[in-house]
This record gives structure tokens, sequence and C-alpha cells, in this order.
């Protein structure tokens, strides 16, 4: 008898408290039939703020959106490719409704999740993601940037031999050596650039020390400006810059840090510009899906305007940059078919 | 234009880590110990050297911790072959995959970034007089890295350890034939210790030369195949010092004239790329097959 009347009473309870829940998701129903939901930007970095990369600039990004439309704002940090989604869930739990991955290696773990979500929008950068209809993917027009490279490269370059030192000779690279050659060839049809890569496997990346032998190399042929497509390994085409005094150009980030004395600039792909595009899309209530390419015209590509890069020079670039966005010039970009 | 200079630099600087690498491989190879860690022994020293270094100011401190990290890592190493008997390559191929993956995250949680660590004092280049006026070679005589001045004497060292010393004749027996060698009233183990410990020295050496002599500053995975191609000059040297000098400087040379070629001649890169190795294989079976007929 006890237990009977125990049970009925855990059953009320149970009743009175899933009607309570209902009560409280019909209100909270009503409230955004009203009004859209405020926009909370989170960001899934891929490791840890202080990498002078990726993370840092999609972070700065961040902190521009949340300064220019005064939304709510978050960043995790997750170096654990296996915990991606638990982050995602954590954050798209406590509310947040613009979702940016801030590397192509957390692409696995969207396309799981983001499809489950469908009220929420999510960005990617530097992979393309197109068959999903809440997730917008961002790639670099590294040619563009490398053009812009080349222009102050061959404008400063006083032997008129270049360097340019790539990773693996794949398309994604010949596509930065391709456009910085023309950006050379724009100003000095008669300039050399000596191209050299460093291997054939992916240890290409990490090996700086070959990418120093290279720029040795470059260097005892005459080049004074060297410029590298080649991840971690392009530390050791700048540490052979500075050890003989030439101009080196740094990629993706502004590299000035690393030899404030000899970076001539840097051919810079803008993530916190992604960042930025794509909130001010989901603000404007037009999110963004597909494919966006990160250009000149969009400002997502550029060049570091450093204390080095003179009037006569950064006129160049700004001339080169006008003539992109307005379609006069074309630069060959090797992995459109 | 190929500057014959410039090959001849970077000949020595591609030389020095294979040749020490090779060194090192060889003391545990002759009293039997198979090394395939020297990938990731190297790859932890270059690592500790950096961090020695970051936190003393002092390059000297760096290569004190790089060889302390190789004497370490080679202890280990000798511990679980020999103490605990365990099969030499499984360990050989643990140290690289935990020196791989350590490193990175010790990198990550020290200096906040998993790519590379900050730049750091590097170790003295050494001028050296009359030599560094002579032409095609003075460039490299002029800034000789200090690491890559002191290869030569460690191969005379070794090579004079080996042959003329008897403890090398003790690692020559025990690496030939332990039982024997137990029989005779050598005490295999401490042998293969001491063996396998001196050539985590120069192992330690190496990566000490690749981030802070030749580079400043420790980037993940960046002995990147320096190791096992060591491991093929101590085949290709048939396990003798002065025969591992040789083939280092071989590869190194053919690693010179590969990167010298690159964007001279109109073929493509793999294929100067692949050179060092196809040459490797075919100086191997050259060696053997004539090895084989004596």
């Amino acid at each position: 008898m006890k237990k009977l009347l125990a049970l009925i009473l855990a059953l009320v309870m149970a009743l009175a408290m899933t009607a309570c829940g209902g009560n409280a998701g019909d209100t909270e129903n009503t409230g955004d039939d009203e009004k859209a939901p405020a926009i909370k930007v989170g960001l899934l970095l891929e490791g840890s703020l202080g990498d002078e990369s990726i993370n840092d600039q999609a972070y700065e990004g961040l902190l521009k959106v949340a300064e220019d439309f005064g939304v709510e704002t978050k960043y995790v940090e997750c170096d654990d490719t296996s915990k991606y989604i638990d982050y995602l869930e954590g954050l798209v739990s406590a509310g947040f409704n613009v979702i940016c991955c801030d590397s192509f290696n957390q692409e696995e773990a969207l396309r799981e999740f983001a499809p489950q979500h469908p009220d929420v929008h999510f960005m990617i950068l530097d992979t393309e993601v197109s068959d999903i209809d809440n997730v917008a993917s961002f790639t670099y027009a590294t040619h563009e940037c490398s053009y812009l490279a080349g222009i102050a490269a061959a404008m400063k370059s006083e032997s008129n031999v270049i360097g340019f030192i790539g990773g693996m000779q794949i398309p994604t690279i010949e596509k930065f050596q391709v456009g910085f050659e023309e950006g050379v060839h724009s100003v000095k049809p008669d300039a050399t650039v000596i191209v050299k890569y460093i291997g054939n496997d992916n240890s290409a990346w990490n090996d700086p020390a070959t990418a120093k032998t290279l720029t040795m190399d470059c260097i005892s042929n005459g080049a004074d400006v060297c410029y590298h497509a080649a991840g971690a390994s392009g530390m050791g085409m700048i540490e052979a810059c500075v050890e003989k005094g030439i101009w080196a150009i740094g990629v993706n980030i502004d590299q000035t840090h690393l030899a404030p004395e000899n970076m001539l600039t840097s051919a810079l792909t803008k993530g916190d510009r992604a960042v930025y595009l794509f909130t001010e899309s989901c603000v404007n209530g037009t999110p963004l899906s597909g494919m966006t390419v990160l250009n000149c015209a969009n400002e997502g590509v550029g060049v570091v305007e450093s204390e080095f890069m003179t009037e006569d020079i950064m006129a160049a670039v700004n001339d080169a940059v006008a003539k992109i966005v307005n379609g006069e010039l074309t630069v060959t970009n090797v992995m459109s078919y | 234009m190929i500057s014959v200079a410039s090959v001849i630099c970077n000949t020595f600087a591609s030389a020095t880590p294979i040749a020490l690498g090779g060194i090192g491989g060889m003391f545990g190879e002759r009293s039997g110990i198979v090394n395939i860690g020297l990938e990731g022994t190297m790859l932890f020293s270059a690592f500790t050297s950096v961090v020695a270094c970051y936190y003393s100011g002092s390059a000297w401190l760096g290569l004190l911790a790089g060889l302390l990290t190789g004497l370490l890592i080679s202890f280990l190493h000798a511990f679980f072959c020999t103490t605990l008997k365990v099969d030499h390559t499984i360990i050989g191929l643990a140290v690289n995959i935990l020196a791989s993956s350590v490193t990175v995250y010790a990198s990550s949680s020290i200096f906040g970034n998993k790519g590379f660590t900050p730049s750091v004092e590097k170790l003295p280049t050494i001028s050296i007089p009359f030599l560094r006026d002579l032409p095609l070679v003075g460039a490299f005589f002029g800034s000789m890295s200090l690491i890559t001045l002191m290869v030569i004497p460690i191969v005379i060292l070794a090579h004079h350890l080996l042959y003329k010393t008897p403890f090398g004749i003790r690692v020559i027996a025990v690496g030939e034939n332990p039982q024997a060698a137990f029989v005779a009233g050598i005490n295999v183990q401490r042998t293969q210790y001491i063996a396998v410990m001196l050539g985590g020295l120069t192992c330690g050496l190496a990566g000490s030369f690749l981030s802070i002599s030749y580079l400043s500053m420790f980037v993940r995975d960046m002995v990147s195949g320096r190791g096992f191609i060591a491991i093929a000059a101590i085949l290709f040297g048939r396990y003798k010092p002065v025969g591992i000098l040789l083939a280092a400087l071989f590869f190194g040379f053919a690693d010179a004239i590969q990167i010298a070629l690159q964007g001279i001649i109109t073929i493509p890169n793999e294929i100067i790329q692949c050179a060092p190795y196809a040459l490797t294989i075919l100086a191997v079976t050259v060696n053997e097959a004539r090895s084989k007929k004596k």
C-alpha cells in the first residue's frame, strides 16, 4: 500500500514537472515569434590562443564583431580532435546561434553536427563545404595576396633576383607561386624568380632546416627578397634572410615580429575578416551559406603595410588591388578549372 | 646557375646531423641493439636544447641539455632492450611517436604555440683563419657551425674507441656473439648500456645542431626524417665510423645538388628530390653485392 502511494506520488510529481517544463518552453517559443533571438557569436579554436596564427587572427575578428555589432561573444579552446563536437554542443546549448570554426580540421565534426541544428548558423575557415544549408565556408584567394607580395618584392629588389620557397609542390602552393611570379613580372618583366620546393611528403611543412638551406642557395644565386608558402618550415627561410640581411616576406599572418628588421611585408589571409563578414550577414538577417572566397574585393586578403613599404610600393599595391577589384586585372589561379 | 660555394656549404650542413645520428646509432648496432628511435632522440634533444636555452639565455646550457636528453632517452632505450628484453624495433618506434607528440604538447604548454617556439640564442659560429680566405670553400670556413666542426674529431674518436680500445673490442664481441662474450667474462648488459648511451650523446648533439646551431628555434617534427637517413648512412657506411661519415657526406652532397638544381633544369622537382634515395638504394645494393663476392 505504501509502495503504491509512493508510486502515485512520484507520478504526480513527474507530471507536474513535465507540465512546468512544457509551459516554460511555450513561453520561450512565443517570445521567439515576436522577436528574433539575439545574435550570440561563438568561436571554436583549434588549439589555444597565443599561437600567433589562425587562432589569434580569428579571435581578433571576434573582438571586432563584439565591438561593432554589440553582440555577445565567446571563444572556446579545444585541442582534442575527438572533442570538437562536445564543444560545439556546449556552445549551442548555451544559446550561441552563430558559430565560427577556425580550422579545416574541424570540418568533419561540423559536417556531423551542423545538420542536427538547422536553426544555428555555422562557418568554417580554409575549407570547402557547400552541401549543408546552414554552413558557410571561406577560402582564400591566395594568388591575389601573393601577386601583391610579388609587386612589393620586385620593387624592393635591387638584384632583380627573388626567391620563392614552397612546402610541397601541390596546387594549393603553386597558387601562391604563380600569383607571386605574376606580381614580380608585372613590375619587372625580366626579373628572375628562383622557385624551390622543400619536399614531397608532409614533413615538408615542418622542415625549417631544409627551408634555410634552400634559401641560402637562393641568396648565393643573388636573391635579395624571399617569399615563402611553407607553413612552419618558413621559419627557416626567415632565419636565413635575417642571417644574410636580405628581405623576407611572410605569409598568412603578419609575421613582422619574427624578423622586425627584415620583414618587408606579409601576404595576409584574413581569417578575422571571415568572422566579421559572416557575423555581419547574420546580424543583417541574411546569413551567408555555401562557399565564399576571401579576396581583394571583400578585403579578405592583402599585404601588411609595414614601415619598409615605401609610398611608391604602396601606391603600386593599391593600384593593383583596385584593378583586381574592378576586374581590369585577373591573377592566374592555378586551381580554377 | 649552380653556385659551387653554396653546394659545398649545404653539403656540410645537410651531412652534420646525419653523420652524428649515424655514429650514435652505430654504437648501439655494434653492441647488438637496433635503434630506429634515432629520429625521436634527436627530436627530444632539439626541443630540450631550445627550452634550456630559452630559460637560461645560454646556448651552452642548451647544448648541455641536448646532450643530457640524448643520454636519458638512450638510457631508457637500453633499459627496455637489455634489462626488459623488449623488441628493439617496438621501442624505437615508441620513442619516435612519443617524441613527436610530447614535444608538441610541451611546446604548447610552455610557449603557447604548437607549431614553433620563439627564437633563442644560437651556438657561436667559428671562423677559421687562412681557410676562410680560400676560394669556394671560404664561405663555409668563414662561418662554420661549432657542431659541424666537432664531427671530424668525433668520427676519429669513435674509430679509435671502437678499434683501438678494450671497450671497443668488447662492444664488437657483444654485438657479434653475446653468448661467447658472456662466457669470455664480458658483462654483456653493461657494455650494451654504455654503447647505446654513448650513441645517445652524439644523437643529442645532432638534435642540438638542428635547433640551436643551424636554426635558432624548435619547429614541430623538425628532424624530418634525418634520423632515418642516418640509419641508411649506418648501413651504407657498413657500420664503420669513417664509412658513416662518408655516407653522410654523400647524402648531404646529393641533397645539396638537388637543392641547387631545382628550378634550373626543367624536370619535375620530385625526380630531383628522390635522387638521394634512389642513389642510396643503388649504392647499398652495389655495396652488398661486392661484400658478398669477397
